[in-house]
């Protein structure tokens, strides 16, 4: 008896143990660098953009700047794998996604990496995946500063944050410093838009901001002899109290 | 896009998620064999998933043939899906092995302290997985930290800085798996000065960040000055 309550004990600790912290993710901020996505040329010379979010509950605050581009209309998207409430974690697409080899990774072939639409980072109205597509709604130009706060966030996303990823879509594919409404690619979305309206630009990974990591006392230190400036200070000290203790009694035995 | 590619293309992404789904691609079986060992046949990523929906786009060949029916945002989402069988899901850490360096240690999970800093382990002897990032074998960087010296002596990572490339470092799961991560490099850092890629995203494999204090201890804060950092991966 006494062993099966030891081994259910040990159980139960382990389950502490393994038990996952609680609501890390309210309050909790994200981040995430933005790199061209392969063979996708967005501008000159090179695109990247920053991207932060901070999440207060139901919704999230989302900035981005973004440099780099092409002057055309950029979507802007998070994007996820997402079964139930589960989201897979997963990185941007590479060159090897463009499986029908014409040179670009359209936004369909970059799907197995990034997943569907689970946000639009629209500039008004609904932000919702509806959205996608919203050209009119979305920022345009070579450079991206986007800021929205009150953005809801879906439930089965708010304790996934950290594993989306944030694509800014739109191409200047043909250099000529405007969207090519009438380019014969089409996107792979829709023939309302031409390829360079959806073509993934740039992409990046969110993940949790670190923080700053306490893990010592200095208990131990040696970079700096504090083991043994303590063990000195620690002999001078106990040397004082020899003397203090030591003195009353030699007055003592003067008198 | 040429016309002839506009009409392929669906069809080699079906093929494409078919073709991950049935068999996982290439790179994510060497994942499995190389990353799990003595650990059973079940692969860190789903098993090839028969419940996982496949993409379902039906091309319908414009009259002119010059077009195909686009993809819908519907069917955007379940190619990702039908890739996420082939993911590694990692595990849920519960001990790590760092042999070079003769650690065998729990490993508690942390959250945030306060804005500024994550929690640490409350003992010497343990290790904790900072939950906010990546499971250990997930795509993306996993952290756990742990203290160089606590409560008068030694602590679990207080030799961390004895690490060099190549040594390994296995993380084991609630669930009985494990991961194996082989060092690449290590740096030591101010406090407030961790680059990027230690919490950041970086490169599209499981990552491991181990984290414990260096440098000069501040008797003014109680703090070290540093962090020292093992950058590790799984071999893919």
């Amino acid at each position: 008896m006494r062993l099966i309550t030891t081994a259910a004990t040990a159980s139960l600790g382990l389950l502490l143990i393994a038990a996952p912290a609680s609501a890390v993710h309210e309050g909790s901020t994200y981040e995430a660098n933005l790199s061209e996505v392969a063979d996708n040329d967005p501008g000159s010379p090179s695109g990247s953009a920053s991207v932060e979010v901070s999440q207060d509950g139901e919704t999230m605050t989302v900035s981005i700047n973004a440099t780099g581009l092409g002057n055309v209309p950029h979507a802007l998207h998070f994007h996820g794998i997402v079964d139930g409430d589960e989201v897979s974690a997963s990185s941007c697409p590479t060159a090897s996604r463009d499986v029908n080899d014409d040179g670009v990774v359209d936004v369909a072939e970059g799907a197995p990496d990034y997943g569907g639409v689970v946000v639009s980072l629209t500039t008004e109205g609904d932000t919702s995946a509806d959205s996608a597509l919203a050209v009119e709604r979305f920022p345009a130009g070579t450079s991206v500063n986007y800021s929205r706060s009150g953005i809801p966030i879906p439930d089965e996303l708010k304790p996934n944050l950290a594993k989306l990823h944030i694509v800014v879509h739109g191409v200047d594919e043909d250099g000529n410093g405007e969207l090519t409404a009438d380019q014969a690619e089409r996107s792979s979305l829709t023939d309302d838009l031409p390829r360079e309206g959806t073509l993934p630009a740039l992409c990046g990974t969110l993940t949790a901001t670190g923080g700053v990591v306490q893990t010592g006392d200095g208990s131990s230190a040696t970079g700096n002899n504090a083991g043994l400036i303590a063990f000195g200070s620690a002999l001078v000290g106990a040397g004082a109290l020899v003397a203090l203790r030591r003195r009353p009694s030699a007055v003592d035995a003067t008198i | 896009m040429t016309p002839t590619a506009r009409r392929i293309l669906p069809i080699a992404l079906l093929l494409l998620g078919v073709g991950m789904v049935a068999a996982g691609l290439g790179v994510f079986s060497g994942t499995n064999r190389l990353s799990i060992n003595d650990s059973p046949a079940p692969p860190l990523g789903r098993a090839a998933g028969v419940d996982a929906p496949a993409p379902s786009p039906s091309p319908a060949p414009a009259a002119d043939g010059t077009s195909t029916a686009p993809v819908s945002l519907a069917e955007l989402a379940d190619i990702g899906r039908a890739s996420a069988a082939s993911l590694p899901r990692g595990i849920t850490p519960v001990r790590i092995e760092v042999p070079t360096i003769g650690v065998d240690a729990d490993v508690v999970t942390l959250g945030r302290k306060n804005a500024e800093e994550i929690e640490v382990p409350h003992t010497a002897e343990q290790a904790g997985w900072y939950t906010p990032s990546r499971r250990p074998g997930e795509i993306g960087p996993a952290i756990i930290a742990g203290h160089v010296d606590l409560d008068g002596g030694p602590a679990v990572f207080h030799r961390l800085r004895e690490l060099a490339a190549g040594d390994t470092i296995i993380v084991h799961g609630d669930d009985g798996k494990q991961v194996t991560f082989v060092v690449a490099t290590k740096g030591q850092y101010p406090k407030d000065g961790l680059p990027d890629n230690v919490f950041g995203f970086d490169g599209a494999r499981p990552e491991l960040r181990l984290i414990t204090c260096g440098g000069v201890f501040n008797h003014a804060t109680g703090h070290y000055e540093d962090n020292v950092v093992v950058y590790a991966h799984q071999e893919l």
